[in-house]
């Protein structure tokens, strides 16, 4: 596998022009899933509906607007927050296999979210806080369970994360198995991740916490740029490591929690984009950082869109999708990377 | 220059690592420090960069305390060369020795020319200006450490501090590395400690020596004056016969 | 008073044609009614429908594009002759068979809204467990009536007959099926009743096994079939139970509620018939009844009381309790 390395250093325009050159992808994405579904409509349908909806059939504004558009949008929004949260835990822990699922932040948060179903809140504040919640204990548990003298060791915070994913999902599990029938279905996607109840009302929640959360990482983007070196030569270098680790662990908790609190547990998205990016662009965080994000925004949209058209008119839950994507992918890595991790 | 005065250190509430610790290293001077494993050297080297606090004296950098100084400011004053460095996510050479001007760079702010030429120059006085756009992890450890001082002279650094800079190295590259430490720290003022197990090559090069032994200063001076066989015996604890390379003229020491 | 108007004479307009003037009275009077009952079924223009949910429901007419979000209520729905008007189903919806060949709307655990929108119904009936709030909102958003029906008990299966009957305009055929199904229900309630009551254990999944508590309409017919069911007292509603367990409660029947096919029973049977100290293992009372007329608040479901009535109480003989079943009063395909 070849890592790409540039020849100069990274300016802000290069960082700029990829980016612009991503959006305009994600553009002609939303466009292309807004025209894919179990309802026949064609891109010409899909313009009147946002110029003149006048000539347009009621049930094709509908099904545009508050079926695909809220789903569409959802999904960009939780790709790019899973996948930027990928990047970053593995910044931080310097270990490849590191993303909110497999640190099990996201059932973290999806056990908050269930708790909040049970209290009784319905999607309103409730459950998107409960997420975040649980999505910070969960993080505070994998690093309380894993910190050294010399800080954190990532293999043992991975193996940390296995064990309360584990958990938390075991937790779910035993919720659904002993709830009544009409609980029942409502957390059965805690598990597989779906996005078929979308509403707008859940993209506009989460596109702040999305979007402020990216800017915050970013600025910290070199910090964990010299991260990788090591925490040693990181903080020889002036960076203030405790710090940089807590305010991003915190702002993706934060980000992840909000996200799978509305979409549920989806998992593959944080490993497999900030990994692309990387072969792709070299391992600077400054590119990296808008790369997955929008990579990851992309990637979702494209699973989705596939979840709900593959085997129309029933629907493959989206993390089945992710999954059937994301392990080959792995596989591969560890192939072609091998032992490199073990280090 | 850097200035430990009176120090001590304390893990936890256990054994001293070091006390007493009294010495300086001004502008162009090279002091070494020897002595055996756990005679405290390392901490040393991390109580010079503000990473740790000593329990008892204070650390003076131009003449202030250390306590004084945030992390960015030290970082540009204190440069530090580990032994080794594993990098866990590939970069370019030059994108490692940029690392160092992360004490000068602004939150949003990417490098500008200025950063790049300090880099380069960098990679130039090491010698290894014709890697800059090779991954660090392909070069081999002589060039890897280059790198790594380039990064640290990068950093536009008042004093250097080595951690065995040679530990790993063949011994082509330990002269190597030693030279080039040498006529940096001449060329540019600079205030360099090294920790170092090669007693020759420190003798050799080092302008004043710094011998520890369980977590004390045992002596100090010139090469010359220190490096005798009871001193290098009581450090080392093992039989030696110190006398004169015949043809550098540095003292030499030969395990009995 | 049309009589007053004919007899008073001081009033009396001596017309040359009294009768016609009769006539037309009575065509005044009856007109309303001629126009009401000619131009839509029994009351059904403009009228609000309050649903099992509480929920208000407004039709404007008779609906003719009904989309069935349950396979319970596509029986119903084809068991009250309206198979001619459903426009979509759900994926098990599969009795009757005319009924699997309409178009698929999605399970109804996961509707795909977008299919029921293109299909444009008129009406779609669901049911309070299992469809999503959320798709059901959708589906009113696109101005959609949605009817929400909850039958829990065997009982409420006749009621809801008649309120989806109700709903589509065919009130008097519903009510007539509505009381067929009630008379089937009470003539097997009497037949039990006095009689001694078996202890029974439902099995609705072979590997684990797992049987149902009191909430389920599995235990509301061994109730009404003069049973009573060993786990209606645990707590979860579809308890995962163990051999020990069943072992404990020493039913006299047993009865396996699956859609397996012969061989796939033989073998539960079998697995059965290892402890000896089960009463209905030892009496050979281990019985296959087919899950699809004993867990869906369907029609059919009384066919599946009666059927239960006569495994439990064998007493009664295969006479007392031939099934009602066959034709409608109408011959409708539909045979529960």
């Amino acid at each position: 596998m070849e890592v790409k390395l540039q020849k100069g250093p990274l300016t802000a325009r290069r960082v700029i022009g990829i980016s612009l050159i991503l959006m305009v992808a994600l553009g002609a994405a939303i466009l292309i899933s807004l025209v894919c579904g179990t309802a026949k409509i064609s891109f010409v349908d899909v313009f009147r509906v946002f110029s003149d909806s006048s000539h347009v059939r009621e049930s094709t504004k509908l099904i545009v607007l508050r079926i695909r558009l809220p789903r569409v949008i959802l999904a960009g929004l939780a790709g790019f927050t899973l996948s930027l949260g990928g990047l970053v835990f593995q910044a931080l822990l310097r270990n490849p296999l590191a993303d909110p699922f497999v640190l099990g932040v996201s059932s973290g948060a999806a056990f908050g979210a269930v708790i909040a179903i049970i209290l009784g809140f319905s999607f309103g504040y409730g459950v998107p806080l409960f997420a975040f919640l649980g999505a910070i204990i969960t993080i505070y548990l994998v690093l309380a369970i894993s910190k050294r003298a010399m800080g954190v060791e990532s293999s043992t915070a991975i193996l940390a994360g296995v064990i309360v994913n584990a958990f938390f999902t075991a937790i779910i599990m035993f919720f659904i198995a002993t709830s009544t029938e009409d609980r029942l279905h409502s957390m059965l996607f805690w598990l597989y991740g779906d996005l078929s109840q979308s509403r707008i009302s859940y993209s506009v929640m989460t596109a702040p916490v999305a979007i402020a959360g990216f800017f915050l990482l970013y600025s910290f983007s070199r910090h964990l740029n010299l991260l990788a070196a090591g925490e040693e030569s990181a903080l020889h270098l002036g960076v203030n490591v405790e710090r940089a680790r807590l305010v991003c662990f915190l702002a993706v908790s934060l980000m992840v929690g909000v996200a799978v609190s509305f979409t549920g547990l989806i998992g593959f998205v944080g490993l497999i984009v900030p990994h692309l990016a990387r072969m792709l662009l070299g391992s600077d965080n400054r590119l990296l950082m808008p790369v997955s994000a929008l990579g990851g925004a992309l990637f979702l949209i494209a699973a989705d869109t596939a979840a709900r058209t593959v085997m129309s008119p029933s629907e493959l839950p989206v993390g089945v999708v992710t999954a059937f994507l994301g392990a080959p992918f792995f596989i591969y890595l560890l192939k072609t990377r091998g032992s490199r991790w073990t280090q | 220059m850097i200035q430990f005065s009176d120090v001590g250190f304390q893990y936890d509430e256990g054994l001293w690592a070091l006390k007493n610790i009294s010495f300086q290293a001004g502008k162009s001077e090279l002091v070494g420090v020897l002595g055996p494993n756990g005679s405290g050297k390392t901490t040393l080297l991390k109580l010079g960069n503000g990473l740790l606090r000593p329990r008892q004296g204070e650390v003076l950098l131009e003449g202030k305390s250390i306590d004084s100084y945030s992390r960015i400011q030290i970082a540009r004053e204190v440069a530090m060369v580990p032994q080794q460095t594993h990098f866990h996510f590939t970069f370019s050479v030059l994108e490692v020795v940029l690392m160092g001007r992360f004490p000068y760079l602004k939150r949003f702010e990417f490098e500008g020319e200025r950063d790049v030429e300090i880099a380069r120059r960098a990679l130039e006085t090491t010698h290894s200006i014709e890697f800059a756009s090779r991954p660090i992890d392909e070069l081999s450890g002589g060039e890897r450490q280059r790198v790594l001082i380039a990064r640290a002279l990068a950093q536009e650094p008042s004093v250097m501090l080595l951690d065995e800079p040679t530990a790993f190295l063949d011994l082509k590259f330990k002269k190597e590395i030693f030279e080039l430490i040498s006529s940096l720290v001449r060329a540019n003022a600079i205030a360099a400690v090294v920790v170092s197990h090669d007693i020759e090559l420190a003798a050799k090069y080092c302008d004043r020596i710094i011998m520890l032994k369980e977590g004390e200063i045992v002596f100090v001076g010139k090469p010359h004056e220190v490096l005798t066989c009871e001193s290098v015996e009581y450090v080392y604890e093992c039989s030696v016969v110190v006398d004169e390379n015949p043809v550098t003229g540095a003292p030499r020491v030969s395990v009995v | 008073m049309i009589w007053v108007c004919i007899t008073r004479r001081p009033f009396e307009v001596r017309t040359k044609r009294p009768m016609k003037r009769r006539a037309y009275l009575i065509m005044y009077c009856l007109l309303p009614v001629l126009i009401l009952g000619l131009t839509s079924p029994e009351g059904v223009r403009g009228e609000t429908f309050v649903d099992a949910l509480g929920r208000r429901v407004v039709l404007n007419r008779a609906p003719r594009r009904i989309v069935s979000l349950a396979p319970s209520v596509t029986e119903l729905l084809y068991y009250l002759g309206l198979g001619n008007r459903v426009v979509g189903v759900t994926t098990f919806s599969d009795y009757p068979p005319d009924a699997a060949r309409k178009p698929k709307v999605g399970s109804y655990v996961h509707l795909n809204v977008e299919r029921i929108l293109e299909l444009e119904p008129d009406l779609a009936v669901g049911t309070k467990d299992g469809n999503e709030p959320s798709s059901v909102a959708l589906l009113e958003q696109a101005g959609i009536p949605v009817y929400i029906v909850n039958p829990r008990h065997v009982e409420d299966v006749a009621d809801t007959l008649f309120s989806i009957a109700r709903l589509c305009g065919v009130a008097q055929k519903g009510k007539r099926l509505a009381r067929s199904l009630g008379d089937r229900i009470e003539k097997v309630r009497a037949q039990v009743r006095g009689l001694p009551k078996p202890l029974v254990f439902v099995q609705i999944n072979l590997k684990p096994i797992i049987s149902v508590s009191r909430n389920t309409i599995h235990n509301d017919v061994i109730r009404l079939a003069g049973g009573i069911n060993v786990m209606a007292d645990a707590r979860i509603t579809y308890p995962t139970v163990s051999v020990e367990q069943v072992l404990a409660r020493r039913p006299d029947v047993i009865i396996i509620s699956s859609m397996e096919r012969a061989g796939r029973f033989e073998k539960a049977r079998r697995e059965w018939m290892r402890w000896k100290s089960i009463p209905a293992v030892r009496n050979n009372r281990v019985y296959l009844v087919d899950s699809d007329i004993l867990d869906r608040a369907s029609p059919r479901i009384i066919k599946g009381l009666e059927t239960v009535a006569q495994l439990l109480h064998p007493e009664l003989g295969k006479k007392e309790l031939e099934l009602n079943g066959g034709k409608t009063s109408e011959g409708t395909p539909y045979s529960p």
